[in-house]
């Protein structure tokens, strides 16, 4: 091995231990009051509405095919998150991960933020390529991206499940309103990771700290599909078809406040 | 020079964590875990947060053999690994939770440290990360992550040892990492076939040994596949078991249709201990398994090549057959530090 890969380790294994005693041993400051000059910062918050009312796991909501169906768990990564101002200049938040479920505040907050007018707001649903695939039992319990309770992690293929949408659905030819049936679309794999581009007017300044509240129109998901028909079940590998009509449905099923 | 004093100061850095952050006597209670490897193995790549001591190794085989990883605390690694059979299980299919059957054959372990990836189909690339798929298969413990983390966590002495072990609490990273610690101690390489590749010219005998010139040669090209000190060359393939397969193998974590009805070449060590064969355990005996690569297989698209009709005489099997044999490892399935 050469000395400079020698050094070069021990560079990397020193920062890394620094990282660690800072993260482990200090009390971080969480006093917001106190922007920089020049700095804001902004909450965005995630909402799961079904048909501009908030959605829940009791309702039992009928889909354009006529089919009754319930949602148990509508949860997904929100990753890559980014302002573009008024001059088309983009800010990116690296490093924020989002886990958003419904019923829950769904928050993330952008912080450092140049005062100034923001007129897009954009984001990815799901998780880089690299972080994607890395190990979840290394993230401390609290952490978006650490093994969940339902899963959002595949274990038999390593890699996130970019979003769980699920519950009962009746599958009766009669359509009779039995809601009986396990449906699920679990959204995953690096080519599944979804853009989304949102217009905003946003007003930046020290002194304010406004908040942008973004709806997941859960509604607009089932374009396309036939929930209990011909469609029930993708774990995306198993059915790249309904994967693939989910992901072009969910580039344009948020919508700001 | 530097990197003397580089390595000094991250000692420093080191110390401080520890003396700010824990008890100082913690790391002093844990050795490091002396692993002696097999003549003519390579080392084994260990994970800089992994590195194996004897606490790590020993709460990992806790962890292997305790069934409270299983959602009804009833099955545990221990309950389809087998370290008789080269710690695999001896029925096709094996069974989960509630009687639940999983959907391919439990494979051996040993040697796992050198595995590029894991499972039939390669869908997970660490032994840490393999962790963390039967406990939650539904067919297998069926058991929520965080659930089982939380259930071992109030086991004092898994708590006390993970102290020890890893300097923390006892959460998904330590059940993750000790059970991989302890199942990279399962190392395998003392056949009669090491014997003799060691020097002893007696530990083969002569159809072992005539077997042993079969498998390599270019007629049956089974080294072609069952390559290097493992037996594996870790590849995916098709060996012609089916026409139509009900598992699409690799395919099922690639999507990709060129790796349909592909599976992952197993190893061949102890192979006399891990019936029944094929990754549906659908083969009872090795003579069976003989029988299909002499037949050349199904007329699957995707077989591979080398999988054709041998024409092999009885004499040419029953060598084959011995020289398999000769690849079973005593020593590794008696051996007291794997016993729960």
């Amino acid at each position: 091995m050469k000395t400079s890969t020698i050094k070069n380790y021990a560079i990397i294994l020193l920062a890394v231990f620094a990282s660690l005693s800072i993260t482990s041993c200090d009390k971080e400051d969480d006093d917001h009051d106190h922007d920089h000059d020049g700095k804001g910062h902004v909450h965005v918050y995630f909402n799961n509405l079904y048909n501009g009312a908030a959605q829940t796991s009791t309702a039992t909501y009928t889909g354009t095919n006529g089919r009754d169906f319930s949602i148990e768990n509508n949860n997904y990564y929100i990753s890559n998150m980014r302002l573009v101002n008024d001059a088309g200049v983009e800010v990116p938040f690296t490093g924020q991960y989002l886990l958003a479920k419904t019923g829950e505040s769904n928050e993330l907050e952008l912080e450092e933020i140049a005062t100034g007018n923001y007129t897009k707001i954009r984001f990815d649903v799901g998780i880089d390529s690299v972080t994607n695939h890395a190990d979840p039992s290394t993230y401390p319990a609290t952490s978006p991206l650490a093994l969940k309770t339902p899963s959002m992690h595949w274990s038999w293929a390593s890699g996130y499940i970019f979003y769980r949408l699920e519950g009962l659905v009746d599958t009766t030819a009669a359509k009779n309103g039995t809601v009986d049936t396990g449906w699920k679309i679990h959204l995953g794999t690096d080519a599944k990771l979804t853009s989304v581009e949102l217009n905003i007017d946003l007003m930046i300044s020290a002194s304010s700290h406004p908040g942008i509240t973004i709806n997941m129109n859960t509604e607009d998901l089932f374009n396309n599909i036939d929930l209990g028909g011909a469609d029930l079940v993708s774990m995306t590998m198993n059915n790249q078809d309904l994967a693939n009509r989910f992901k072009a449905n969910l580039a344009s099923a948020f919508s700001v406040e | 020079m530097i990197n003397g004093k580089l390595i000094i100061g991250l000692g420093l850095l080191l110390a401080l964590s520890v003396s700010s952050c824990k008890p100082d006597e913690v790391d002093a209670l844990d050795r490091p875990y002396r692993l002696s490897l097999p003549a003519g193995f390579p080392s084994m790549n260990i994970p800089a947060d992994n590195e194996l001591t004897e606490v790590r190794v020993e709460l990992g085989k806790m962890l292997f053999f305790d069934k409270a990883l299983s959602r009804d605390s009833t099955v545990s690694c221990g309950s389809c690994h087998f370290q008789l059979n080269a710690f695999s299980d001896v029925v096709a299919i094996s069974t989960g939770i509630e009687g639940r059957k999983g959907l391919r054959n439990s494979p051996p372990l040993f040697n796992l440290g050198y595995h590029p990836y894991f499972f039939f189909d390669g869908g997970v690339p660490t032994l840490e990360l393999q962790v963390l798929a039967p406990v939650q298969d539904v067919n297998e413990m069926d058991h929520e992550f965080p659930e089982a983390v939380a259930r071992l966590a109030q086991n004092q002495v898994y708590q006390e040892m993970a102290q020890i072990a890893y300097g923390r609490s006892f959460d998904a990273f330590v059940l993750t990492r000790a059970i991989s610690a302890f199942e990279r101690t399962l190392v395998s390489g003392n056949s009669a076939y090491d014997k003799y590749n060691n020097g002893s010219s007696n530990a083969l005998n002569e159809s072992a040994k005539r077997g042993m010139a079969l498998f390599n040669s270019e007629r049956l090209s089974c080294n072609g596949c069952h390559s290097g000190f493992n037996f594996t060359d870790y590849s995916f393939k098709n060996n012609g078991l089916y026409v139509q397969y009900p598992d699409s193998g690799r395919m099922r974590v690639t999507a990709l249709p060129q790796d349909r009805d592909k599976f992952k070449v197993p190893s061949l060590r102890n192979v006399a201990l891990t019936a029944p064969y094929m990754h549906d355990g659908s083969f009872a005996t090795l003579p069976d398994v003989i029988e299909h690569y002499n037949s050349g297989g199904a007329a699957n698209p995707q077989k591979d090549e080398r999988i054709q009709p041998l024409l092999l005489s009885n004499q040419e099997k029953s060598d084959l057959l011995e020289f398999l044999y000769s690849l079973t490892d005593n020593e590794f399935i008696t051996n007291p530090n794997y016993a729960p």
